[in-house]
């Protein structure tokens, strides 16, 4: 799972986001930059949630206002596509607010509810 | 482990094709091409790549989730991806989960689905649902619609305070396609129209495209 995953997953039983991530193993893999990709996933994005990320897996700080499709922060961009493009989560867990616990096994996040609710 | 992925068939295909097709409407309805794809179902994941691969040959900037509720089907089809991710460099994720329900609200994306759509006992169908076997990928329960149904709801549900959703879906003509249709026009302000039909021995497999109808005035 990639860093830019992350960001579109809400807990399914308590429907809260964000879900804490605790990773366990985590890899880098190198991909080919694109600029425009990036720039179209950043308005999908929580911001603040990117920038907390970007401090919990050691990128530093980002700056406070999300970068826009005319920027010339290059320099932005880059660590952006390192971080949410370039760092997989191998193993791990997310967790929710109310204790559920959701495994990432082999770069898979498993966000299944444990029990099937009938009455869904 | 193979056996509980559903192989590629007619219905597939169709599905395809139907997208594939659609592509101009896509790129006036999200006034460029769409970011975001999300696939349930992926199980060997020949639309997710083939959308990827023909649909958007040219343009590599989209986002593909692919999901499931069978682990076996992911975990192959992460093993297939990067043949078409780094020829491509497209960007193709897996998420095992149950239909929507680990998404977060958002706008803007494109939603495929190919339903476990055969008309089965109810058993049959929580059966699959509940030990995550082959006969999830096509036991759909009363109408073969209890799948379906709960998508349809979750969808509605999901995407209420969002503009631009886009929706193929594939039905039969067992499943009773307008009162799907109709649910999805009267609780998610969805326009629909069928964009793909064909005959496969007695069964007609329909393709459906619902977008929502803040932008009704596209045909």
């Amino acid at each position: 799972m990639r860093l830019l995953t992350y960001h579109f997953l809400q807990c399914p039983k308590t429907k809260t986001f964000p879900l804490l991530l605790e990773p366990t193993q985590v890899e880098t893999i190198e991909t080919e930059y694109n600029k425009e990709f990036i720039l179209r996933m950043i308005p999908r994005l929580d911001w603040n949630l990117v920038r907390q990320v970007s401090k919990q897996f050691a990128f530093g700080e980002l700056p406070p206002v999300a970068p826009h499709n005319d920027t010339t922060d290059e320099e932005t961009l880059r660590l952006l596509h390192k971080l949410l493009l370039e760092t997989h989560i191998k193993e791990g867990v997310l967790k929710s607010q109310d204790g559920t616990i959701y495994p990432i096994k082999d770069g898979i996040p498993n966000m299944l509810i444990t029990q099937v609710n009938q009455d869904e | 482990m193979d056996s509980c992925i559903y192989p590629p068939a007619e219905d597939t295909f169709l599905l395809i094709d139907a997208i594939v097709d659609d592509r101009d409407f896509m790129q006036r309805y999200f006034m460029s091409l769409p970011s975001l794809f999300v696939e349930i179902g992926v199980g060997s994941g020949t639309v997710t790549s083939q959308v990827a691969a023909s649909c958007f040959d040219d343009h590599a900037k989209t986002l593909y989730l692919g999901t499931d509720i069978q682990y076996p089907a992911l975990h192959r089809f992460q093993q297939f991806v990067p043949s078409v991710a780094t020829e491509k460099q497209r960007i193709v994720e897996v998420v095992q989960g149950d239909l929507l329900t680990f998404l977060r609200p958002m706008d803007e994306w494109v939603c495929i689905f190919n339903p476990p759509y055969v008309a089965t006992e109810e058993e049959e169908y929580w059966r699959g649902q509940h030990q995550r076997s082959d006969i999830a990928t096509w036991a759909g329960g009363i109408l073969g619609r209890q799948l379906v149904d709960r998508f349809c709801q979750q969808l509605c549900e999901l995407t209420r305070n969002s503009r631009r959703v886009l929706l193929y879906l594939l039905l039969v003509d067992t499943n009773q396609p307008t009162q799907v249709m109709q649910f999805l026009q009267t609780n998610g302000n969805f326009c629909t129209l069928e964009i793909n039909h064909r005959r496969v021995g007695w069964e007609s497999i329909r393709v459906y495209r619902c977008w929502k109808r803040s932008f009704s005035a596209l045909k």
